[in-house]
């Protein structure tokens, strides 16, 4: 099984090769990829430099191109393949059909996954997504059982990948808008849910308050762990009155305790979220997830290990992996 | 922004807060050419981070040590970055952005030894104003392997493995010196935290016979409403 790492900058990636990832994934510093934060990302020179170090120690690099193009200005997103294909990436990960079109053509010989951001669950859509685009791999959206995702790989001709470890979406993977009701941007268009530029933290009274635009998203007790200031994970005052979380807590995913039965199911590779983490984050799950891994395909317990630390608002969850709420 | 007070928490029970006492009488101007010898070495030795900081047009950063009575203004300036030494209970100029958190937090992140995002989901650090300023900054910080030793040790390279060691003896030292003051903090606060427990205890107990008595007021009500339903129903025979 393929483990499959963040990496922000070339010095997470150094962490991520050094902790024993197979594959480090990044990203372009513009908004052609879905974590488009502020002094992140990889120039091509950098990546360049990136794809020697790996491929010297017998690793892979692949690239996200995984937001959506915007009418009228494709020019980032067929340059961002152009470029990762003259580097010569072991593959792309891509969301758009336009995108995978223009990359089938193009670049026949460059390796193409469909990223999560394509939301593609079910066998007709991956097919379809192999059919027409050679896609090689499909990164599942975390909105299946772990039953479900054996089920499907019976029924299709691609690879799959499944996250295993990070920050968590309201399951509408590829098609949330939610931040850009409160920033005019999102995920999809523009690479960042929640920009930090739209972000703002106060101490107040006592408690820690986030806002996003206008919206003011939560306020953490002092002595509370705190999350990411996204609306999907904002607490609201419902009928109840009292303040609570209506779609989602802060937490991360954490499938550590699933390994066995996502070999058993035959997943081929387990992706690590994270580019926007430091160096110590992508070394930390790194590590952990290398040593799991190996203990699991040999046959061997799982040592479980302790992400606490690492985790949104200190807590982590199988999330629908283990679904048991229907 | 100018709420000087704004970032100022408790600060945490460390060694760094002792020494943060001791170093009290040394004033501020002393330590300003030593932090920009550091930033010039780091200019040096990492112009990858300036390279990404660039981007950011004239801002300004404060940056608190919360168990020190120092802190730091760091500014980026039509690309180029300087930094000056303050007190902490002095009057601010004028900053976009601040961080503030423990000290050997503060290097812990400078050296990539800490996720930034575990450190502010714990509390253990704090931001407030140009959100957007500070993760340029931290992602800036992060992209470099930054290292204490280089930075302070470099200068004569032969020196270099005595400042390894020297460095990796002061750490050790401070580790144990932290957990030591960690078993002081908490049997200080031991009588309290017990007294705390009993107070719980007590809640959960009136909770407890608050929730009994709300059943029961539950229960009553529905038998009165049953009685007032057969009365209607006698009456209404009655007639």
């Amino acid at each position: 099984m393929e483990l499959v790492c963040p990496a922000g900058t070339p010095a997470s990636l150094r962490a991520a090769l050094d902790a024993g990832a197979d594959v480090v994934y990044v990203g372009f510093r513009d908004e052609t990829n879905a974590r488009n934060f502020p002094g992140l990302n990889f120039s091509p020179e950098e990546l360049e430099e990136s794809l020697e170090k790996a491929h010297d120690m017998g690793r892979q690099v692949y690239v996200a191109i995984n937001t959506y193009p915007q009418a009228g200005n494709l020019e980032p997103w067929y340059r961002a393949v152009d470029t990762a294909a003259r580097i010569g990436v072991d593959a792309v990960i891509l969301a758009d059909i336009g995108l995978l079109d223009y990359a089938k053509r193009q670049h026949p010989e460059l390796r193409r996954h469909l990223s999560v951001q394509a939301s593609a669950s079910n066998p007709e859509a991956i097919n379809f997504y192999h059919s027409a685009f050679d896609v090689q791999r499909v990164v599942l959206p975390r909105v299946l059982t772990v039953h479900e995702i054996a089920e499907l790989i019976k029924e299709i001709d691609v690879e799959t990948e499944v996250f295993a470890f990070g920050g968590m979406c309201v399951m509408a993977e590829g098609r949330c808008s939610l931040s850009s009701y409160a920033t005019g941007k999102s995920p999809n268009m523009n690479g960042v849910c929640s920009p930090a530029s739209h972000v703002e933290y106060e101490q107040r009274r006592g408690k820690l308050v986030s806002r996003l635009g206008e919206f003011t998203i939560n306020s953490f007790p002092n002595e509370e762990a705190a999350g990411y200031p996204t609306l999907c994970k904002g607490r609201f005052v419902g009928h109840t009155g009292e303040p609570s979380y209506l779609f989602e807590e802060p937490t991360s995913l954490n499938v550590m305790m699933l390994l066995p039965e996502l070999i058993q199911a035959g997943v081929k590779a387990l992706k690590i979220e994270g580019r926007q983490r430091g160096k110590a984050y992508v070394y930390q799950v790194v590590s952990g997830y290398r040593k799991a891994i190996d203990a699991a395909m040999k046959g061997e317990p799982v040592p479980l290990m302790d992400m606490g630390n690492i985790t949104e608002g200190t807590r982590s969850t199988a999330g629908a992996y283990e679904k048991n709420w229907r | 922004m100018h709420d000087k007070n704004a970032l100022l928490k408790m600060p945490p029970f460390t060694p760094m807060l002792f020494a943060g006492f001791m170093m009290r009488p040394v004033p501020a101007f002393f330590l300003k050419p030593v932090a920009k010898r550091v930033l010039a070495r780091m200019k040096k030795l990492y112009p990858e981070i300036f390279s990404r900081l660039a981007v950011l047009e004239n801002t300004k950063f404060l940056i608190t040590p919360t168990d020190l009575q120092y802190c730091f203004y760091l500014s980026v300036e039509e690309g180029q970055t300087y930094i000056d030494v303050g007190v902490n209970d002095a009057e601010h100029p004028e900053f976009q952005a601040a961080i503030s958190g423990p000290m050997i937090d503060l290097l812990k992140l400078l050296e990539g030894r800490v996720d930034g995002d575990a450190l502010f989901f714990s509390r253990a650090l704090n931001i407030e104003g140009d959100t957007e300023a500070v993760l340029t900054l931290r992602n800036a910080v992060d992209s470099a392997d930054v290292s204490l030793v280089d930075i302070l040790g470099g200068p004569v390279p032969f020196m270099k493995p005595g400042f390894d060691k020297l460095f990796s003896k002061i750490g050790s030292f401070f580790e144990y010196l932290e957990q030591d003051f960690e078993t002081v903090h908490r049997s200080i606060l031991l009588p309290i935290t017990r007294h705390m427990d009993e107070i719980d205890k007590e809640l959960d107990k009136s909770e407890d016979r608050m929730k009994k008595m709300d059943k029961e007021l539950v229960r009553i009500k529905a038998s009165l409403r049953k009685k007032q339903q057969s009365n209607h129903k006698f009456v209404g025979g009655m007639q």
